[in-house]
Formats: structure tokens, sequence, C-alpha cells
């Protein structure tokens, strides 16, 4: 990611984001004065060209809707975005896309989303993971995208959980995804019920709070089942391209059937007249009218733009947010020794998923990730530089409280010490580093304008997607769905259930 | 009125005229038109087997959000509105073209 402190030649050359084929430029994302057929009110007005705004974008451009897609960077992909620096690609985000399934698969929301923007399942060029770890002091458990390898893994370590590990399928498989009630219950105490060993159920919780709990502490056993089916019963894949590709195929189909996406074109307000909504001020003052308004932008930072609220209470707003240290390797990972596609690690049996609470980051526990380490199969050669990015617990407030010089001092300093704390558990990569890249929860925020660079949103979710106004909407980040997949099902939805219906 | 606000009726204007004139649809046309809208929305389904009398969902695999595509589908072709309520006359080909067959044939464009 770009980092605004980073980088005084934001505007360079090199850090241009775009390939030009990636995202066509279209005129309209020039800062133009609108034409007075800006009068003629949208059918949807999308706020955020993330993924879930991408991917709602589809659904209604495809049935005909006039979409005008709104953005307020420069670029689309919001959370999982790319960028260039020092002539290298990088993606924001991308570990692992979940939910993999193989080509033909009728179930699961990988093969819906493919289905509901009529994509085939060879567009995405998804690879396979190789395989994973969880590690803790006194024992790891491997995992791929194949279950049968977790239930021995987990049957050899906790031998005395083999039945209550099978009660706890059973439980996921069965959750039904949509409902309220069942997916506040505490998933710390539906696993102490079932599984009581506390390792075991820590060891469980950790990859799946780090790939998608807003919570601290705890998590919401619907959160938790949602997680626990795309990690360990679907699984973990990438395009070799990255998430370029991905970005790539959304966009072109959004345009390919009429919709408008508007770059640096951020939402100020959302204009309200007799109780609903009937457009969207932008930044620099214009007005774009719609019949209805399908946000990404979080649920307290939409409700924060409707005339409407005075002041919406900001502490509903999410606090768990990351460091991100990428290294580049003048080797391949296997070549040292790391062969894993992803490894969450945690230094103690107690497992704390929380921001930190004495200093800018908290190295305990984190995620390590090499996208060279998946089966990208014949015809692809490994990506040609090593890469191998972690990310671990950080605060909001404490980064966005340095000035600049102290900044960057604690981002060379954190670099250091978070990768000085992942060597504990795989080999150690450092003689080989040729470049570094490194963001900060302020990074986040100031690309995605997610309150507290909260990457996974507010801890509670509005499953509904409705608000308070009859036709403005959630999707993405906190209407529940989180991740690359779960951003997009969740703009599928809530442009099917509110956007298409009374068309 | 509006430049984009004209390009777009013409649009479905032109959408309209190249799906031909529905008001003379016979039943095994509505029934080739469903089928053309099921292998776009379930591309994977073999169709060549579908039987006509058994549900959709018996036989292949079709969830609400498809459901959905379905009439939404019949909507963006042939301009055929199916309210919600109607939405469990679609359960299978054969309740499908009944339904429908009076419904196509009112659709003047
Ligand atoms: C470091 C990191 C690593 C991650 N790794 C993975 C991973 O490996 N796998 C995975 O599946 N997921 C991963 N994620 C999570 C995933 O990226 C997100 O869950 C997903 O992209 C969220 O999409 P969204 O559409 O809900 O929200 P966003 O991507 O946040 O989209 C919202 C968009 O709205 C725009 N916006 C906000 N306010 C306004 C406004 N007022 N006007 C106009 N536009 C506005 C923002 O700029 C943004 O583009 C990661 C995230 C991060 C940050």
């Amino acid at each position: 990611m770009v980092d605004e402190h980073q980088n005084d030649d934001f505007q360079s050359p090199d850090l241009v984001p775009l390939e030009s084929e990636a995202i066509p430029s279209s005129p309209e994302s020039e800062a133009v004065p609108l034409s007075p057929e800006s009068d003629v009110p949208y059918d949807t007005i999308i706020i955020g060209a993330g993924m879930s705004g991408l991917a709602a974008g589809i659904r209604l451009a495809y049935y005909d809707q006039r979409v005008c897609l709104l953005e307020k960077h420069y670029t689309i992909g919001g959370l999982n975005s790319f960028y260039r620096l020092n002539k290298r690609d990088y993606d924001v985000g991308l570990h692992a896309v979940t939910n993999f399934t193989e080509k033909g698969a009728k179930k699961g929301p990988f093969s819906r989303i493919l289905k509901q923007l009529r994509f085939k399942w060879e567009d995405f060029a998804l690879a396979p993971q190789k395989y994973s770890r969880v590690v803790f002091p006194s024992t790891s458990l491997v995992f791929n995208n194949d279950i049968s390898l977790l239930t021995s893994e987990v049957e050899r370590a906790f031998p005395e959980r083999r039945d209550s590990w099978q009660l706890l399928l059973g439980q996921i498989t069965e959750y039904d995804d949509l409902e309220q009630a069942a997916f506040e219950i505490s998933a710390r105490q539906r696993l102490q019920e079932l599984l009581v060993d506390p390792l075991l159920i820590n060891m469980l919780l950790c990859p799946l709070m780090w790939y998608g709990n807003p919570r601290e502490h705890d998590m919401a056993w619907g959160q938790f089942c949602i997680m626990f089916r795309s990690i360990f019963l679907e699984g973990f894949a990438r395009p070799y391209k990255g998430v370029r590709l991905i970005l790539k195929n959304l966009i072109k189909r959004f345009r390919s059937l009429g919709g408008e996406l508007k770059l640096r074109h951020g939402v100020s307000r959302i204009l309200v007249e007799g109780g609903k909504a009937i457009g969207v001020e932008l930044d620099d003052g214009r007005k774009l009218f719609g019949k209805r308004v399908l946000s990404s932008a979080g649920h307290l930072e939409t409700l924060r733009m409707c005339e409407d609220v005075s002041e919406p209470d900001p502490r509903t707003a999410g606090q768990m947010s990351f460091i991100e240290s990428i290294s580049v390797l003048d080797r391949q990972p296997t070549q040292i020794g790391y062969d894993e596609t992803i490894v969450f690690f945690n230094d103690s049996d107690d497992f704390c998923w929380a921001p930190p609470e004495r200093d800018l980051c908290d190295l305990r526990t984190g995620v390590i990730c090499s996208p060279n380490n998946y089966a990208y199969g014949e015809g692809y050669e490994n990506l040609p530089e090593g890469i191998i990015r972690l990310t671990s617990i950080a605060s909001y407030d404490r980064w966005n409280q340095l000035d600049e010089p102290h900044y960057q001092l604690e981002k060379m300093r954190w670099y250091d010490r978070s990768i000085e704390s992942c060597v504990r558990f795989i080999p150690d990569f450092r003689p080989f580093v040729v470049d570094t890249d490194m963001f900060t929860p302020t990074t986040i925020r100031r690309f995605t304008w997610h309150d507290n660079g909260a990457v996974y949103g507010a801890p509670d979710k509005k499953l509904d997607g409705t608000t308070h106004l009859p036709n403005v909407f959630l999707c993405g980040t906190d209407q529940g769905f989180v991740g690359i997949i779960g951003a997009m099902m969740s703009g599928i939805s809530m442009a099917n259930i509110h956007c298409l219906r009374d068309e | 009125m509006a430049k984009n606000q004209i390009c777009f009726s013409f649009n479905q204007l032109t959408k309209i005229e190249t799906k031909g004139d529905f008001a003379d649809m016979a039943p095994e046309e509505i029934r080739q038109a469903i089928v053309d809208i099921l292998s776009d929305i379930a591309p994977d389904e073999d169709l060549s087997h579908l039987d006509d009398s058994v549900n959709f969902r018996d036989q292949m695999e079709l969830d609400s959000m498809d459901f959905l595509d379905i009439v939404m589908e019949l909507r963006k072709r042939y301009r055929v509105q199916v309210p919600e309520e109607d939405y469990p006359q679609l359960a299978s080909m054969d309740t499908t073209v009944s339904y429908l067959e009076p419904k196509m044939a009112n659709v003047t464009a």
C-alpha cells in the first residue's frame, strides 16, 4: 500500500497503480463538471469500488439498471487493492482467497459468485495452497484444502477430542448463514461446551480470528462457522497474478454491462428528503441523484454521511487493525526451508485477540504467508522473487498519534521487531531480504476510510443490510461477510435482496 | 430527456427486437427459452436429461439465488414480470411453461 508518510513522490509514475489494461480509464473518472444529465436519477448509487461494491455493481448493471459506482480513492479494490513501489508489484491484502472449491463444484460461496456474476471458473485462475500450519509452542496442526488432513491432525494431537471434533463438524455444516440470533452466540462458549480443551479451542480460533474476526477476545458463533467453512472445509487459493486479476475481471465485466465507475469521487453526504435518500453529495459539492444507495463504506461511516443523523456512536466502530510487513527475498522461500503457504503462530497457549494495550503492536501472534507457495501447476513458473508477508496486530490510535519523524522511525523498528518475532516459527529469512515494504493502521485508514483502519469492520454486523432509511443499504464488511469472497458474496446478496426485487 | 436515458431505453428496445415476437410463443419455444436461461445460470449442469415433470431443485443444484435469476432473466429477456407470490409456479419445467404461456402471449413490446 502506498503510504502517505513514506512516499512524498505520491504521484510519481512508478506509483500510478493502474496497469492501463487493468482498469481502462474512463472519461467519467476525471473531475469534469457534471452535465445536466446528472439530474436523471440512477437506479442505484453504490458507494465504494471494493470487492463488495464491484460485485453488487455487476449484478445490477447486468439487469439493466443504471448504476454508478463512486470511489473516493484513485483506484479500485479498497481493502484489497494493489500498488507498485520500487518497480515491484504488490497486493495490499491478498494472502489467500478463501472458500476455494475445485472446478465443477456446485456448492459453496465461490461457485455461487461465479454463477451470479456469470464468470467461468477459469476466469479467476485460482491455484490451491500447498499446506498451512497453526503453530503454538506445545504443538502444531497442519491443514490443507482437504478437511481429512486437519481431522487426522486433531486426532493425533488431541486424541481424546476425536468424537467432539466430529460433533463440531456437524454443527458447522448445519449452521444457517443469515440468522441473526444464532449468529450472535459466543463462539468461545460454544467451543468450551463442545471441545473443552482450551489449547485446541485457541488453535482453531487463531486462524479463524485472524482471517475474519472484527470482535475483540471472542468471536460470534456465526462468524466462526462461516470462517471455519471458508478456511477448513473449503480452502485457500490464489491467482498467479494476485488480486489484480480478480479486480480486472470485475471491473471489465462491470464496464461492459454499461456500469459507470467514477474514481476520485468521494461521497461526503447522503442527501435525505422526506425520510428517504434522494442521492449523494460528492466531496467537491456536486450532487448525484438516485433511487437508492448501497454503501460499502461501513455502517458507522455510512450513518455519518446521512444528513439526518447527527452523531452516530463512534464506539460501534471496530478496533482490530494490523501492520503488514512485506519482505522480498533473493530466492524462493522453499530454498530456505519455508514450504508452508500460510503459518498462523502464537507464542503461548493463551491466545489474545485484542488491540495492543501498551505498545504500537502486539507481536505474540501473527500470520505469515508466502504467495510463492501455491501449487500454480503446469505452465507457470514460480513468482520471480520470493515474498514473505507478515501481518501483526496493531493499534490504530497509537500509530495515529505519532508525528512524522517518529512514525518513520517506528515503522523501521516494528518491521524489524515483527520479523524477529516471526522467525521463531519459520526459517530465518532475514539474510536474503532485498527489499521491504510495510504499512500500518493509518495507511489502511487513509486508503479505505474505514474508522480505525479496522480491517474487518464493526464488531456488530448488520446481516440484513438495512439502515434507518428505507432506500439506503449496507454491503461488504459491515453487513457481515468479510474477506474477498465474503465481500463479493455480500455485494451480490444485498443487490439481490434490496436493489433488484422492487424494480 | 437526458442522453443516457435515451441510450438506456434504446438498449432495451434492441434487446426486445432481437428476441422476436413473443405473442406467438409456443410452449416448446417457451421451454427452450427456459432451458437457455438455465444454461446461463447453471453452466455446469447437463440439461439434456431434464425431466419436465420433476422439480428443478430435485434434479439440479439450484438455490434461492438461482431462482431469483430465473425471474430476473425472464424480465430482462422477455419483459415478463413474475410477482414474488408466484415463484412457486416455477418449480418444474411443466409448471413453469404453463404458468408462462398466457404471460408470454400478453407480452407486447
Ligand atoms: C492487510 C490486509 C490483508 C487481507 N488479506 C486478505 C486475504 O488474504 N484474503 C481475504 O479474503 N481477505 C483479506 N483481507 C480482507 C479483505 O480485503 C476485505 O474483507 C474485503 O476486501 C472487503 O471488501 P469491502 O468491499 O467490504 O470493503 P472495502 O474494500 O473497504 O471497500 C470499501 C470502498 O469504499 C470506499 N469508500 C469509503 N468511503 C467512501 C466515500 N465516502 N465515498 C466513496 N468511496 C468511499 C473505499 O475507498 C473502499 O474502496 C485483507 C485485508 C487487509 C487490509
